[in-house]
């Protein structure tokens, strides 16, 4: 056994209530069911989460400019392309593109956002709420903009903080 | 023993979501075999490299098709039970709600990342994730997942986006119940099929590079991870995934191989085959050096040393684990009688 690899020893709590199990010799040379430490998914866990926190800093200014959407944003964050997206929710490809870009994403269906919202393991709503880095526990809002286009505000900025987002209709165009 | 609703269940847990889950329902039955068992019968023991466009970076399968277990040990058992898929949800709901007021525990597959009771760390798509459904209390379900020392509660919601999942491998609702249990189950018969069965998935599927084919050709493929995954970052964390892989996700450690050797160790008592006590041993050493090589692997990872000069000596190590695992296999084929 290296240095890395943890001695068999009893049930701990590695990950919540998640029990190891490894096939490991006993004393008289039989293997058998031990329990175990995991091995490398809370280091692995670490990571994803320091770098889901990069990928979160770095792209909010993008979403915040209108370059990509909320749903570009969450792909980055869960590392999905277009293809494991689209198995994962039904829609087509094309259709997940033109998701990605800020207006299309304003003409996405609520069926849609509710697909998107289940493969992320989220509501739909925080496709619209975004916490700003600097800004702790400082939700943005999406508005509608005359044009049907969306952007994102911060509070201060608007009267009501609470601002829901509408799909652009064909008389608000 | 726990008893939900009239339905007494025993929980027990283990290494590998779906030969613990087959487990657990045999077990209920009256038929107590352990999980290695399960496995070996299974032919559960395999390795598979692939990279397609589904995914965003190659993987690596080191066991058989998902389902496999659920499907056929018991039948290798002589067990009679019935196996479903659903295009309906509403159909698979009520039939599953059904069978649970009559007091049949159920084997479900789902998708663990809509799991109710697992921590957010746990939380990945995986459309191949087995329990077992052993209660209902209004709209919660009670179950029993192997990975967890206690039962799991899941709400009706949770159930459904689990069952009908979308994705590679999706469940559509599949669920498995055993109907009738022989008294005398044929279990040399079963661990004999699940040799021969091993033996053809490790050395002789024709067409796809899988097995041993699969295990060389991991070992070139790695050599490309750095160009695939273009940052240190992606590189660093796919590194530590496979170590997760090989380990952490329900092997029972070094990819299924300490399970396997503990299987030819039990077959070789029931068979009386002093050969297959021989080959457990070569199994196991063969899996501490996969997880020499994992334990490797990490290290690259941690330290984000990615050379290509480390990256070939893996290739070398890897393609050792391949010729070892042909040998084991190959003299596995001569031992089993015809």
């Amino acid at each position: 056994m290296t240095d890395d690899q943890k001695e068999p020893g009893p049930f701990k709590k590695p990950n919540d209530k998640l029990a190891g199990i490894q096939f490991l010799p006993g004393e008289d040379g039989r293997l058998r069911g031990e329990y175990l430490d995991t091995f490398a998914y809370g280091e692995f866990w670490h990571l994803q989460t320091d770098w889901q926190d990069k990928v979160y800093e770095q792209y909010l200014p993008r979403l915040t400019n209108g370059e990509i959407s909320p749903l570009h944003l969450y792909m980055l964050l869960y590392d999905m392309n277009d293809k494991e997206v689209s198995l994962r929710t039904g829609l087509r490809k094309g259709l997940i593109r033109k998701h990605k870009t800020p207006g299309g994403f304003m003409k996405a269906t609520v069926r849609q956002l509710i697909g998107y919202g289940n493969v992320f393991g989220v509501p739909v709503a925080a496709f619209f709420c975004f916490a700003h880095p600097s800004m702790a526990d400082v939700r943005l809002s999406v508005v509608e903009n005359r044009d049907g286009t969306a952007s994102l505000v911060k509070p201060g900025n608007e009267r009501n903080e609470w601002n829901f987002l509408r799909a652009p209709t064909r008389r608000s165009l | 023993m726990k008893e939900t609703n009239g339905i007494s269940f025993e929980h027990r847990l283990a290494a590998h979501c779906e030969t613990g889950t087959t487990r657990n329902i045999l077990l209920n039955h009256g038929l107590d075999i352990s999980e290695a068992m399960v496995f070996g019968i299974g032919a559960g023991i395999f390795f598979g490299y692939f990279h397609f466009s589904n995914f965003s970076f190659p993987r690596v399968v080191n066991r058989s098709r998902p389902g496999s277990f659920l499907k056929c040990v018991p039948k290798r058992l002589g067990v009679k039970g019935v196996s479903r898929k659903y295009w309906s949800q509403a159909r698979a709901a009520s039939e599953l709600d059904g069978l649970l007021e009559q007091g049949q525990a159920v084997s479900l597959q789902v998708d663990m990342f809509n799991m109710d009771y697992v921590g957010n760390d746990f939380r990945i798509h995986a459309n191949v994730h087995f329990i077992n459904a052993i209660g209902r209390d209004g709209d919660t379900y009670l179950v029993s997942d192997a990975y967890f020392p206690e039962l799991g509660r899941l709400s009706r919601k949770s159930m459904e986006l689990g069952r009908f999942a979308r994705g590679d491998i999706k469940p559509r609702g599949f669920m498995y119940h055993p109907v009738e249990v022989p008294g005398n189950p044929p279990i040399e018969k079963a661990v004999l099929k699940g040799l021969k069965d091993a033996c053809f998935y490790m050395l002789r599927i024709p067409v796809l590079p899988l097995g041993v084919k699969g295990i060389r050709k991991f070992a070139d493929g790695i050599v490309n991870w750095p160009a695939i995954a273009k940052t240190d970052e992606k590189l660093a964390r796919e590194l530590l995934w496979f170590a997760i892989v090989m380990e952490d996700m329900g092997t029972g450690g070094a990819g299924f191989r300490y399970m396997y050797a503990t299987f030819l160790q039990e077959a070789s008592e029931l068979l009386g085959i002093g050969a297959l006590l021989d080959l457990s041993g070569r199994m196991r050493e063969n899996g501490d050096r996969w997880r020499d090589l994992t334990v490797r692997i990490l290290r690259m990872g941690r330290s984000r040393e990615f050379d290509r000069v480390r990256f070939e000596e893996l290739r070398a190590l890897i393609h050792e684990r391949a010729d070892c695992e042909e040998g084991i296999f190959r003299q596995l084929s001569g031992e089993i009688p015809a």
